[in-house]
């Protein structure tokens, strides 16, 4: 109910859906052609970009032409542009035979065929494009006496270099992650699916920043609904500017409203890879790291790539320690809070007594101190993340060693309410997808359980869990493969089965093409191997 | 249609099983039986077990034949406009008055057990609200839900048998018939209405994804319930012995007696979730049959709009019904044969009077 009338308010602004409120090609001449006149081009380009220092207009004489060159400083790579362009229309264009410009051709054409050296060129005719192209790391060139420009593409801006990724940091497995720049990234996933069926499919939001998006998937394995109903949803996304893929993330997600995040988001280009060969799709984001993936199952974020690549046994057990870990998060302070302030009884005594001593003299119920400590902890850790690493390890020595201590030790709060919220926050670290929502799960939980002892938990419990169940992601139900029950993907949730048991990819993703790996290729030793040795070690006289 | 989503048969025989198993096994029904069948209960268990499959067979036999039609829906055309309307109101009623009684009981489960101050109407409210969440969010999250919440209950509860284990004694289950057949019979009697509850899967029949191997979900689902109705019964008795009879819920009295190691003990907040999670599918699913069967009934377009007022209904209804825990008890066992005339014997007229006029197909032979 509430939601319908929130989604009402939030539409009444919505009366001009047609006409695009941001448009870079404001002016009237944008759709215009260009003009054989030099000057006009020049001049239209001037009215529509103003005077902005990093606009470059070169203009030089070719076999009697009149030609301009304009880039933007800084976007584009200045050796290729004084080696392969300036040196050839000035220097080598005069041993270009038959004499360009005398012949049939236009000079354009000329130039283009036989002159630059440049892999990517393209004709253009309109002004629209050549916008595009100026603001979008490319070099065009007019000519005087024609009305078809060329543009060379020519990237050549300041990246910063791959690096490991600061948030999914692995012991074993690779070490790159994703930078701003989208070729790069692109390239990066390129290296790893050498398939010809990765699709790279570009797109552009962003009316002002007209930002590039790549949505990409392996045609085969995907979806095809899946990747229309992501195109589809990308499409209608209509704002000024997207400066990193969470912009994308919310316009696309199919339940806003939810606690539960329901796109998956990843920095390391072979988590990427692994999503797509599940039959998932990955929208990259020109200027983010980030890249998002959908559909994304609440499972996901118990997933780590390094479970694959260490061994299967060690790998599983992490998972349920991971479980464990969220299920710490999210009851023990809601748990602590039921017993004391109701069901104190349920502990063995010798637990009760030392807990009922140290409780003694505290000033506030339970769920007080559950939720004094708990907001401390995160005002902590807030402090250490933003601040300064030398600063932030000052506020988490203050923080946990002086008030933490101070605290019990007053009298303020508990011994036992410490070590709860220390362990469920320490808890709240180990699955990071999740942190966020766990706490607020903490939160909720804590208070019914404040209200209404072990009733309101496991009362908590159960609406959450049918929240979680009405969930959809892309299409996929949200806590598949558990509910809908698909027994055969249960090897990658609680556990992670060895790579040659996981012969099928997970249906709810890659219904159309589940066959993942050889049936029978668990690895064995050789059966003749006592009989026959496989080499002879040559003894040295 | 008034629902969009299609759950499996697999879910479907999840709800069946929880739907039965959450009354039955963990609810007051070990005790009732008890009282009768005393040291034979798990006697009666196997005789349930079998009327169970039998009424499971002709109910599914019956929706089989109307494959995309509830039972609202296909009475009229078996046995004409105003007959028909007769049996779906009665469905209706079903529906609702069947649900009161877990969730009175529920109430009072909470306060004798866990929250003796607390008003009645806090718990009824509480798992009312949590059920018209799922029954608003439609049949297939119920299902969904179900599918998580039924694993973690049996493993409780197998938990909870395990760990009672160094309680039980043998000598509690002898000597056998000791007053002959009749008092198995009677403990058998008593308990009828709850192994029929199979009877909501003719509110779901045109909602399941396929029709091929349906009828089969009701061997496999019985099974499953048999043999987690004896362990809940066999481990009580074991346990207890002739104290089983005089306690309402001998399932958690038994789960406070866990002590192991001296560090594992009074498990009753286990027992709390596992009846909480279990009596939530039940009342959901009754809920959302009641909902679905009236809006059928009123040819309704949505039947969202009614969940709200037949929360305000159930929760007043399970309030005003029975004075006390005792009242329930004795309604409950006075008003069985008119439950077992809905369950069992009405939707067996309906099955012959459909063979016998030829209505409805065939279709979804195994």
């Amino acid at each position: 109910m509430a939601r319908n009338v929130f989604r009402r308010l939030l539409s009444l602004g919505r009366g001009r859906e047609k006409n695009k409120l941001f448009s870079t090609c404001a002016s009237p001449a944008s759709a215009a052609k260009l003009s054989r006149d030099l000057a006009v081009n020049l001049n239209m380009i001037r009215d529509t970009l103003g005077n902005s220092m990093d606009v470059v207009v070169r203009e030089l004489l070719v076999c009697r032409t009149r030609v301009a060159l304009v880039y933007i400083n800084g976007l584009i790579n200045e050796t290729a542009l004084r080696e392969n362009v300036m040196r050839a229309l000035m220097i080598d264009m005069h041993n270009v035979e038959p004499s360009p410009g005398s012949g049939s051709k236009d000079l354009a054409d000329s130039v283009k065929e036989k002159v630059l050296s440049i892999a990517d060129v393209k004709k253009i005719g309109d002004f629209h494009t050549v916008l595009d192209g100026i603001l979008g790391t490319g070099i065009v060139l007019f000519f005087n006496g024609e009305d078809t420009g060329l543009i060379l593409k020519l990237p050549g801006f300041e990246t910063r270099s791959v690096e490991e990724p600061h948030t999914e940091t692995v012991v074993r497995g690779s070490r790159e992650g994703f930078v701003e720049a989208l070729s790069v990234n692109i390239s990066m996933l390129r290296r790893r699916i050498k398939s010809p069926d990765l699709r790279l499919e570009r797109m552009q939001v962003g009316g002002v920043t007209q930002t590039d998006i790549c949505v990409a998937y392996i045609k085969g394995i995907v979806n095809t609904k899946l990747v229309d109903e992501v195109k589809k949803r990308l499409q209608r996304i209509d704002i000024d500017g997207v400066l990193e893929s969470g912009y994308l993330e919310e316009f696309i997600e199919d339940a806003p409203f939810s606690i539960f995040q329901t796109v998956g988001n990843t920095e390391r280009p072979d988590k990427v890879a692994a999503k797509l060969l599940e039959g998932r799709v990955a929208i990259f984001t020109d200027g983010t790291p980030i890249v998002l993936t959908v559909p994304y199952l609440y499972i996901e974020s118990f997933q780590v790539s390094e479970d694959y690549y260490s061994r299967y046994i060690p790998g599983s057990l992490l998972r349920m320690i991971r479980l464990l870990c969220v299920i710490i998060t999210a009851e023990l302070p809601a748990l602590y809070v039921a017993i004391t302030a109701y069901n104190p009884e349920v502990l063995p005594s010798p637990l009760l007594i030392s807990m009922a001593s140290s409780r003694e003299g505290v000033p506030f119920p339970a769920i007080g101190e559950i939720l004094v400590m708990g907001v401390f902890f995160q005002i902590l850790r807030e402090a250490g993340v933003r601040l300064p690493r030398p600063v932030g390890l000052t506020v988490s020595l203050v923080g946990a060693l002086v008030v933490g201590e101070a605290v019990v030790s007053a009298g303020l709060v508990s011994a036992p309410a410490v070590i709860i919220i220390a362990l469920a926050g320490i808890c709240s670290f180990v699955v990071p997808p999740q942190s966020d929502t766990n706490l607020l799960l903490s939160l909720f939980f804590t208070i019914l359980a404040g209200f209404a002892g072990f009733f309101g938990l496991f009362l908590g419990f159960v609406l959450v869990l049918a929240h979680m169940a009405s969930l959809r992601s892309f299409g996929a139900p949200y806590l598949s493969p558990a509910a809908p029950l698909s027994p055969g993907d249960l090897k990658d949730t609680f556990i992670r089965a060895p790579w040659w048991v996981m012969t099928g990819r997970p249906r709810v993703t890659g219904w159309k093409n589940t066959r993942r790996a050889g049936v029978v290729s668990s690895p064995s030793p050789p059966r003749n191997e006592e009989k026959k040795p496989a080499h002879r070690y040559k003894v040295d006289e | 249609m008034l629902e969009e989503g299609r759950i499996s048969n697999r879910q479907a025989a999840f709800l069946v099983i929880t739907t039965i198993l959450s009354t039955t096994s963990i609810g007051f029904l070990p005790s009732m039986i008890y009282q009768e069948a005393a040291q034979d209960s798990w006697i009666s268990i196997l005789l349930l077990t079998v009327y169970g499959i039998v009424v499971g067979r002709i109910i599914m036999s019956l929706g089989m034949r109307f494959p995309d039609k509830t039972i609202v829906e296909y009475a009229e055309i078996v046995t004409g406009r105003i007959p028909g309307k007769i049996i779906g109101f009665l469905y209706v009623l079903f529906f609702l008055y069947l649900n009161t009684f877990p969730i009175r009981f529920f109430g009072e489960l909470s306060i004798t057990f866990f929250m003796p101050e607390t008003p009645l109407v806090f718990f009824l409210i509480g798992i009312i609200f949590a059920a018209a969440y799922a029954v608003r969010s439609g049949l297939e999250v119920i299902a969904r839900a179900n599918e998580i919440i039924l694993p973690v209950s049996l493993t409780i509860g197998i938990i909870l048998a395990i760990m009672l284990f160094p309680q039980m004694e043998i000598k509690n289950f002898i000597p056998m018939l000791e007053k002959g057949i009749l008092p198995v019979f009677k403990g058998t009697y008593v308990a009828l209405v709850y192994f029929a509850e199979t009877i909501v899967m003719v509110m779901f029949i045109p909602y399941l994804n396929t029709t091929r191997r349906t009828r089969g979900i009701i061997f496999k689902s019985f099974v499953v319930i048999s043999l987690c109705e004896l362990l809940a019964v066999v481990s009580t008795i074991a346990v207890l012995g002739e104290l089983a009879a005089r306690i309402p819920v001998p399932a958690i009295f038994a789960a406070r007696l866990v002590s192991l190691a001296e560090l594992i003990e009074r498990v009753e907040p286990l027992f709390l979730l596992l009846w909480v999670i279990a009596v939530f599918v039940k009342v959901s699913v009754f809920y959302y049959c009641f909902v679905l069967a009236t809006a059928q009934w009123l040819n309704l377009k949505e039947y969202k709009a009614l969940v709200l007022p037949a929360g305000v209904l159930l929760t007043v209804l399970s309030v005003v019904l029975w004075g006390n825990i005792a009242d329930l008890y004795e309604q409950m066992v006075k008003l069985v044969p008119y439950f077992v005339f809905v369950e069992a014997v009405l939707p067996l007229v309906l099955l012959v009077a459909a063979c016998l006029r030829g209505k409805g197909g065939t279709a979804g032979e195994n």
